[in-house]
């Protein structure tokens, strides 16, 4: 560990080095994006991802994005480099929890988005997505087409399922408004939830959602960063329909994975990056992604329309107007 | 039997680790660099899968690269006579980074990486077999044909007794005019070949595509049963299994609506009160006299 954590630092010194060395124009934005994990989930950290090179893009912004992978020894000083060597540091996963108390009141100058958590912290706007009342939505619609006749892929049994990866309160919050809204459809519907109980073991959750289809749910709801993947090969296999998360995945297995629920860290990650260079960066308060304002919703690919009925999409459609009207209240996980 | 059938699919790459394993701590050599090993092949079993086409070319990469890593593991613990902990850690760690380099050269990614064309290695499907048996990968199959093949060696050649005379009493085999490094790098080559087909199971049959991290600790497991089984096949093997059935029943227990802290928690669980019980009944086994430990490859260094 020791050895690991020596050449870490090395590493990171190097890195600081360098980072100077390049030198920055002074008048764009720079922003770095700090993650717990690694990019290339095609879900979670790749969507922050995307809106972070949309503002690179777009609004010519100087970024940088650190992965910690997943390694707990990195979660302070990699905040505490980033904090010193850019204006904005958006920092993405729960994980970080602690470390940016303990990192943000330390740098006046720099502003922090903190995605995924509510929470008061000096310096911090809290970026917090309502992953409830998007969950909610798959929840009706995987509850919706367990129960449809007709389709070869389900048994018409009120029966759903959904694999989380860690057990977080995070996750809990989607399986909630998952179930909530599973329920919404027909009171009798069973969830059947499990976690893998890591990011990155997809063979094992292959083995959990074929051990949930085997149990009776024909639709899962993946909410399990990479280990996700496997229940996504599990529905190719065994056919049954998957639902993926964060980012669109319906690529992955066109004709078993109906839609994702979308969290857009994209759009938030290029609003706070946008918002910074233009001089209006909301600091120190929370910000909410929501239904309403699209921060949650299910991704309407091309490929989601071709295997979601459009009676089945009309309803959803009504039912997001419903949670956005607040006369469905979507419960929240606390 | 649907359980049973999930602990075969889940037991099999373990299998393969923990049979390589149980031979080199015969030898002596507590391999506990399986787990970068595995993360390794299973890279290389996509890599080669991917480029050259074909699960034998994607097999053939994955031990490859496998045995490459053992043969280091072999240069520096019994050439170089380093400490096997220290070489063990280095190397999971070089293995983690090393497949990072690789995805971001070959496939511009980090965190995973899918393609359909990628190819599946084959599934045995005969009329015969019962439901839960029939259609499972050809590599769960060859596990056990291994594990045939390896017990019957163990037991019956002159090969397999050399192996516990490298271990042992090296000095006896030495004067019999056996070299015990060369002992230790035959079994570090097994190994490698069986470690580099549990990785390409891993990521071109269980799954079509590498996800970084993959191995997910059945590396240690793989470990963990072959100190459970001090290096004997069949006490390995029955801890690899109850390790698997542990795994399978946590996730069935799970869809009944069992917390996940108390099931997940089941297999290491269970690994612990094992480990415990056997030394608790065994208790003079490891201090036996005229039998040194084997533990951390001291036992062949000089003294």
């Amino acid at each position: 560990m020791m050895k690991r954590r020596a050449a870490m630092v090395f590493l990171m010194i190097v890195a600081v080095v360098a980072w100077s060395a390049s030198g920055f124009a002074a008048d764009r934005t720079k922003a770095a994006l700090v993650i717990a994990g690694k990019l290339g989930d095609a879900s979670f950290y790749d969507s922050a991802n995307a809106g972070l090179r949309r503002a690179e893009k777009e609004l010519g912004a100087a970024v940088k994005v650190m992965e910690c992978n997943f390694d707990p020894a990195n979660y302070v000083t990699y905040i505490a480099t980033a904090a010193k060597n850019f204006d904005l540091v958006i920092v993405v996963g729960f994980e970080f929890i602690d470390a940016i108390e303990q990192v943000a009141p330390k740098f006046k100058k720099t502003d922090f988005a903190y995605f995924d958590v509510d929470g008061k912290t000096e310096n911090v706007t809290y970026v917090d997505f309502k992953e409830n009342e998007g969950s909610f939505l798959a929840g009706a619609l995987a509850a919706m087409m367990a129960t449809r006749r007709n389709d070869p892929l389900v048994s018409g049994k009120a029966i759903v399922g959904a694999v989380g990866g860690e057990d977080i309160p995070v996750i809990h919050n989607f399986l909630v408004g998952y179930e909530q809204g599973a329920k919404h459809i027909d009171p009798n519907c069973k969830v059947i939830t499990g976690f893998v109980g890591s990011w990155n073991d997809p063979a094992r959750g292959k083995e959990m959602a074929l051990n949930q289809h085997k149990n009776g749910a024909d639709v899962i709801f993946q909410v399990a960063g990479g280990s996700g993947e496997g229940v996504i090969a599990a529905a190719k296999e065994a056919r049954f329909y998957a639902i993926g998360v964060d980012s669109p995945q319906e690529h992955l297995a066109p004709d078993v994975v109906l839609t994702s629920m979308l969290k857009r860290l994209d759009v938030a990650t290029f609003d706070m990056i946008k918002a910074k260079a233009e001089g209006r960066f909301p600091r120190d308060t929370t910000v909410s992604y929501e239904l309403k304002n699209g921060g949650v919703d299910l991704s309407w690919s091309e490929s989601a329309l071709r295997l979601i009925p459009a009676d089945v999409a009309a309803r959803l459609k009504a039912i997001t107007k419903d949670i956005a009207d607040g006369k469905i209240v979507v419960k929240e996980y606390k | 039997m649907d359980l049973l059938r999930a602990t075969l699919r889940m037991a099999a790459p373990l299998l393969y680790a923990a049979l390589g394993g149980a031979w080199t701590q015969q030898t002596g050599i507590l391999n506990i660099g399986q787990e970068g090993a595995m993360l390794l092949a299973s890279f290389f079993a996509i890599l080669g899968n991917y480029h050259l086409g074909g699960w034998i070319a994607g097999v053939a990469c994955a031990v490859a690269a496998s045995l490459a890593y053992n043969l280091l593991f072999g240069l520096l613990c019994v050439t170089l006579r380093s400490n096997v902990w220290v070489v063990g850690m280095t190397l999971n760690v070089l293995a983690d980074n090393v497949v990072m380099i690789l995805m971001k050269y070959f496939f511009h990614t980090k965190g995973g990486f899918r393609d359909p064309s990628i190819v599946p290695m084959p599934e045995v499907s005969l009329s015969f077999l019962p439901d839960w048996l029939d259609g499972l990968s050809i590599a769960v199959w060859g596990a056990f044909a291994v594990l045939a093949v390896m017990l019957w060696i163990d037991r019956n050649t002159v090969f397999g007794m050399r192996l516990k005379g490298a271990g042992n009493n090296e000095e006896a085999l030495a004067s019999a005019g056996v070299s015990p490094a060369r002992m230790r790098y035959r079994t570090l080559l097994v190994n490698g070949v069986l470690v580099g087909i549990a990785g390409a199971y891993l990521s071109t049959s269980y799954l079509l595509a590498f996800v970084s991290g993959m191995s997910a600790g059945r590396g240690w497991i793989a470990v963990a049963a072959v100190i459970f089984g001090d290096g004997r096949l069949g006490w390995t093997v029955v801890g690899v299994f109850l390790f698997g059935l542990a795994q399978a029943a946590g996730i069935e227990l799970q869809s009944h609506g069992f917390s996940s802290h108390l099931t997940l928690m089941l297999p290491y669980l269970l690994v612990i009160v094992a480990l415990v019980a056997k030394q608790w009944r065994l208790p003079g086994r490891l201090h036996a006299p005229g039998r040194k430990t084997p533990h951390s490859g001291e036992s062949h260094t000089k003294r």
